[in-house]
């Protein structure tokens, strides 16, 4: 790509052309928390963004970076020579995206290897920030019925208890993107979507010969996966702090999906 | 099924968890927006690693060896997979986790929790808070080892090629 502020641009024009480099302190710092904002938001766990973030201090002509990472904050300060910058960054939760996740990795090792100046570090990141999901709304949505499906299969289902789970766990995932893009409180999501998978599923009671299996297959596309695995890969370690803010989330959203599971269960009169 | 059943029986036991299990996979591969070329590699992952728990556990291991083993494999594959593409190893390692997490105790064990607060009386308590009690360890327990079963070998990966 072509850069305004490459050596050709300075060699052939007499007019002072704004230099990549040496930037100052206070834009280096906004390009690592948005490198790292970008890796927390899509999933991470706490000690790869800090080890991510600090990788970068040679390339970035900085002497010491000091980075802390909790589950939605980043703080970090760079210091070089008697100078120091510090930013506090919140960091909204968007969602796992393995794809922002494993772009922004491979983009930190070409800039280590000096293969990416750091203007186009900073181009690139914006650019992989504003990359629409891979995936349409509709194949998410077939998706989760599939994946939920599936689970039902594992947890020894007939195929009519297969279908349910498949076309309950769909309409969640519909119900919970569309309760997400009106930014609804998190739990208030996973309590509602839990409602309307157990709901659908209830069905099963009389169309299936297992309709627990059923029942328990259609809240999955709730468990927070991610999260928990991060939160016991953050505890082990030694990231404790944002392993046991991912830990009493992950317990919340299980205490969503078992209210909402719950009602239906009492409304049907079904023990699981 | 018993102990005793013959080989073919658990072949194909086998084969229908694996494929149920990599369609899982795939499923919750496309949630996490894993790039189209990884998604293959994603659902052969998970359909070997639930395989690999379902036959250990079959042959009498518990939940929780069964899923380190498991997610050994995981992190065994996914590591190997990440040095051939050059991405990092939770590209192939979070789908075919998710199969492996223990969703369904751990929201039975608050589901468990819930009930005794609500139930009137002290009757009952005991084997509510013995099933929630039993349910949340086994979650937590499960949990933490397909944690660690997925990062060690990308751990051990790491510290061998510091250290040359």
């Amino acid at each position: 790509m072509a850069l305004p502020g490459s050596d050709n641009d300075a060699l052939t024009m007499n007019v002072p052309v704004p230099r990549s480099e040496p930037a100052s302190l206070s834009a280096m710092v906004d390009v690592l928390v948005q490198a790292g904002s970008l890796l927390l938001q899509h999933g991470a766990d706490a000690g790869r963004v800090e080890a991510s973030l600090q990788q970068m201090e040679q390339g970035l002509g900085i002497d010491r970076i000091d980075a802390v990472v909790m589950s939605k904050t980043i703080l970090l300060t760079a210091t070089r020579q008697d100078a120091h910058h510090t930013r506090i960054a919140r960091v909204p939760m968007v969602g796992v995206n393995m794809n922002a996740l494993s772009d922004v990795e491979q983009l930190l090792g070409r800039f280590q290897q000096g293969q990416v100046t750091p203007e186009q570090l900073r181009q690139a990141l914006q650019h992989i920030a504003a990359l629409p999901h891979h995936y349409p709304r509709d194949v998410h949505v077939a998706a989760t019925g599939m994946a939920c499906a599936a689970f039902c299969q594992l947890f020894g289902g007939d195929w009519a208890a297969l279908i349910i789970t498949g076309v309950a766990s769909a309409a969640a995932a519909w119900v919970r993107m569309e309760l997400n893009r009106r930014r609804m409180n998190y739990f208030m999501v996973v309590l509602l979507t839990a409602l309307v998978a157990s709901l659908v599923a209830g069905s099963a009671l009389w169309l299936s010969q297992t309709p627990q299996s059923a029942l328990t297959a259609a809240v999955l596309l709730l468990v927070p996966g991610v999260p928990l695995i991060n939160a016991s890969i953050d505890l082990l370690r030694g990231y404790i702090s944002a392993g046991l803010a991912r830990a009493a989330t992950s317990l919340m959203v299980f205490l969503g999906i078992a209210l909402g599971l719950g009602v239906v269960l009492r409304l049907l009169e079904v023990r699981l | 099924m018993s102990a005793s059943a013959s080989g073919f029986d658990l072949a194909l036991l086998l084969a229908e968890k694996g494929l149920a299990a990599a369609l899982a996979t795939l499923g919750f591969a496309v949630l996490f927006n894993v790039p189209r070329y990884a998604l293959p590699y994603c659902a052969l992952v998970g359909a070997l690693a639930y395989a690999l728990r379902t036959a250990l556990m079959q042959g009498g291991a518990g939940l929780v060896l069964a899923t380190l083993l498991a997610a050994l494999l995981i992190g065994l594959l996914s590591t190997a997979l990440a040095q051939r593409f050059a991405v990092s190893v939770t590209l192939f390692a979070v789908g075919p986790a998710i199969p492996l997490v223990p969703g369904s105790y751990a929201y039975k064990a608050v589901l468990g929790v819930v009930k005794v607060a609500n139930a009137s009386g002290l009757e009952g308590h005991g084997d509510l808070l013995l099933a929630a009690l039993d349910d949340g360890i086994r979650a937590t327990v499960t949990v933490l080892f397909l944690s660690l079963g997925i990062a060690l070998p990308g751990l051990v990966w790491t510290a061998l090629w510091r250290g040359r």
